[in-house]
């Protein structure tokens, strides 16, 4: 090998290696898990110089190859990226069917119970037919949740009204989210299982904001191949009535927002926290009209809630939703069950699978 | 550590080669054996203390029977302890990793078989002995063999041994050689393993013929790369600090033969046991049944560097089978026949052999085999067919790059063109560090 050509390639190494050590100096912090070699080989792929650009190059590559899965996200062929959910465990159902049923048995309070299923289930027809057969199959993860109730808790099957509505702007492309008008649809089946008047959707007023956001599983590359979205608002106007929603943090901090939304999207990383003014361990949502105990509903539940909950606001006095993972003792200890006609569990099946801290019921008095 | 690591690439091959570059010629010997015990404390922790003591105890031997060289039963003696030493502590080592659910202790096969071989050529009078601790630590513990060798003698290291200074054409060259074996590695072999878990998936739920047929090429592909890229970064690190290795690879697939597969698949490992071996058990009389004997042992004693695995013994009887049929019955048809159908043929027993070679127990075989020929299976699954569509990419490339082409093409241009050659280097060995960089990232 000629001598220049020699030192060419000595030249990369020895310069990749400069400019790392480089960018390690001047780095904030060194990574701090696992032991030595771990945290060196951390800090060398966390400091790479193009590391961004070499990722991409790396994907970018794989997307030539043909592959639509990364990580845990498929691209599907119509812009939507897909979340793969986990599996769920045996314990994962007995943990919820003891809880919502011990808790409602404990509390003399109706309990309710939905699972709502998740882009990757109900836009599979988006990915390639044989990479869906590697998704797990949310439908039976539901069926076999609400047989496990065994009648005990009511239940609310949303999968195929979600599902005959598929080609519409249901779900987010990028955010692993229902969105407003998807949240319609579950809004509607909740109405006949909580026996309330669904109003329907010419009840509202809608208006559209935060056109061409990516959301949070639309890194650099995936944004790429994914189209990007928007939140639209629905504001009730069957009646004229002021909404209150409370938002009580952890730390015992509290806000108060009036009105279901913030129209302005320069306040928001996450633009879907439009809707409720973002997300707290608990929401306390009341209508300015007192519409008595029967009209007041706790519910439990994730970020999913969002969608469905300012339409369930024109039905209820009071909602007060928690999320059992980020709330406190000190928050929990103060709802009380008897200011509530009933009790609503409703997660999407990711959050479920993912599972979820209800040894926190214990604190509700 | 591992030598596919950025730690190793950025990091600790930058920082030997300079220790190495700026350390006195008579020192250098020394420098290179610091760096290797270096690599084996940041690399196999747990080790360090034994492989050390190892050396030393086997440095004493090596010593000593020097000083009894005129003395035959004190010699003997010598040979026998350090067989004794290097012997258990390869089973030791093997069964530890059994037990462990590991794959073989290549490290330490590395050195224990280095140090066989030199003890038996030292007996013979084969080799002088190497009288510089440095040089002889360098010998069995030079870093970059110890992850898959390859194996070496004595009589063809000591010339160097350390102690000369490559030039930065050398050096350059070495780089030029690690950086293709550590892409053959990262970017086609961790690839291909990745795959072969999700064929595996696919086929314990649902075993199809084409699955079973993939399974077997790309298990074939992942392996030959994995061994192979471990060898050519082998060799590049021993050119970049004066170490001439021997190639363990040469295109085992497209052989003529199974007995010739046997001499391009893990060469240095097959001469080893050709070496200590069968041409010690070999006599003049040179009959059939003999031949057979060590044909049989020769074969799976190649099974078992892979470790002491049933799965490996059957492989090696498998291999052994076909060298047999082929020196009694083959090798004239296969002589007389075009070269390229004997390459189809060798193609398909080798391959085939791969089934054995990756299986956990006889059953999985047994459904292997079955499945390729169509019984209680289906043509092809969905999942196989998704798997496919996903990994065009890696299968193109893992079957261009395991024939010879590619490499024959690269030898041509660097034979008639220097100039041309070191030009491809450089656009060669900047892209492949650049998908190796990202890979690894």
């Amino acid at each position: 090998m000629k001598k220049f050509a020699a030192f060419l390639i000595l030249a990369m190494i020895f310069g990749t290696s400069t400019a790392i050590i480089f960018n390690i100096s001047s780095a904030e912090s060194f990574p701090s898990e696992g032991n030595a070699l771990e945290k060196t080989e951390s800090a060398l792929s966390e400091n790479m110089p193009f590391r961004k650009s070499l990722s991409k190059l790396m994907d970018g590559i794989r997307y030539l190859s043909g592959v639509r899965h990364f990580g845990d996200i498929y691209i599907g062929n119509k812009g939507s990226l897909l979340r793969e959910i986990p599996k769920p465990t045996s314990r994962t159902y007995s943990a919820a069917k003891n809880y919502v049923i011990g808790f409602a048995e404990k509390n003399q309070i109706k309990p309710y119970f939905m699972l709502v299923p998740t882009a990757s289930a109900i836009l599979r027809h988006e990915i390639d037919d044989f990479a869906s057969e590697d998704l797990y199959n949310q439908r039976s993860i539901i069926t076999r949740m609400y047989s496990e109730f065994e009648g005990k808790v009511r239940t609310t099957d949303i999968y195929q009204t979600l599902f005959d509505r598929r080609n519409e702007y249901i779900y987010y492309h990028t955010e692993n989210l229902p969105t407003c008008l998807g949240g319609y649809y579950i809004y509607g089946e909740l109405c006949s299982r909580l026996e309330i008047e669904q109003n329907t959707l010419d009840s509202f007023s809608v208006s559209y904001s935060a056109h061409g956001f990516y959301g949070s599983l639309a890194t650099d590359f995936l944004q790429s191949y994914a189209s990007p979205d928007f939140v639209s608002l629905y504001e009730y106007i069957g009646n004229d009535y002021n909404v209150i929603v409370e938002h009580k943090k952890a730390d015992g901090n509290a806000s108060i927002l009036n009105g279901l939304f913030v129209y302005n999207e320069d306040a928001f990383e996450d633009k879907t926290d439009m809707i409720l003014g973002g997300f707290s361990p608990v929401i306390e949502i009341t209508a300015a009209e007192s519409l008595g105990e029967r009209n007041s509903i706790l519910i439990f539940g994730d970020e999913s809630a969002k969608s469905w909950i300012p339409f369930l606001v024109s039905n209820f006095g009071k909602i007060t939703f928690v999320d059992l993972d980020s709330a406190t003792e000190s928050l929990l200890s103060k709802i009380k069950t008897s200011d509530y006609g009933s009790v609503l569990f409703a997660y999407s099946t990711a959050t479920f699978t993912e599972g979820i801290d209800f040894e926190k019921l214990e604190y509700i008095k | 550590m591992e030598i596919s690591s950025l730690t190793f690439l950025y990091i600790f091959l930058p920082a030997a080669l300079l220790l190495f570059r700026i350390a006195p010629a008579k020192f250098r010997g020394a420098v290179l054996a610091a760096i290797s015990a270096g690599f084996v404390l940041l690399s196999e922790p747990e080790h360090f203390v034994f492989l050390t003591g190892e050396i030393v105890i086997l440095y004493f031997l090596s010593e000593a029977m020097f000083r009894f060289s005129e003395n035959p039963k004190k010699k003997k003696a010598i040979f026998f302890a350090a067989l004794f030493l290097n012997v258990s502590s390869m089973i030791v080592f093997s069964v530890r990793s059994q037990l462990e659910g590991g794959f073989a202790p290549f490290a330490a096969m590395v050195v224990s078989f280095t140090a066989i071989g030199y003890f038996v050529d030292l007996y013979k009078g084969e080799t002088d002995p190497i009288r510089s601790f440095a040089d002889f630590a360098v010998f069995l513990v030079f870093f970059g063999k110890l992850a898959r060798g390859p194996l070496i003698r004595a009589k063809d290291f000591r010339e160097l041994s350390g102690t000369v200074k490559p030039d930065l054409s050398e050096t350059g060259g070495g780089i030029y050689l690690f950086i293709r074996g550590l892409a053959k590695y990262t970017v086609l072999s961790l690839p291909l393993a990745s795959l072969r878990e999700s064929l595996f998936a696919a086929n314990s739920e649902e075993i199809s013929v084409i699955g079973a047929w993939l399974d077997m090429v790309v298990f074939s592909m992942m392996i030959f790369f994995d061994l192979s890229g471990f060898c050519d970064m082998a060799r590049g690190l021993g050119k970049c600090f004066g170490i001439e290795l021997p190639k363990n690879f040469y295109f085992p697939f497209q052989s003529p033969s199974v007995s010739d597969f046997l001499d391009r698949f893990n060469m240095t490992v097959t001469a080893f046991f050709r070496h200590y071996v069968y041409d010690v058990l070999r006599n003049d009389k040179n009959s059939r049944p003999q031949f057979i004997v060590n044909t049989v042992l020769i074969s799976m004693l190649c099974g078992i560097w892979f470790g002491i695995r049933m799965n490996f013994i059957f492989w090696g009887l498998y291999i052994a089978a076909f060298i047999i049929i082929e020196e009694f019955f083959l090798r004239r048809f296969l002589e007389k026949i075009p070269h390229f159908f004997a390459r189809i043929y060798t193609f398909v027993v080798t391959m085939f052999s791969m089934v054995i070679f990756s299986a956990s127990d006889i059953d999985s075989i047994l459904i292997s085999y079955k499945a390729m020929f169509g019984i209680g299976a289906d043509m092809i699954t969905d999942s196989v067919t998704y798997i496919v569509s996903q990994n065009m990419l890696v299968l193109i490339g893992g079957a261009f790059f395991l024939i010879s082409a590619f490499s024959m093409l690269i030898r041509r241009i660097s034979k008639k063109s220097p100039g041309l050659f070191s030009f491809f280097a450089v656009i060669e060995s900047a892209v492949l560090l650049v998908l190796i960089t990202a890979e690894l990232l």
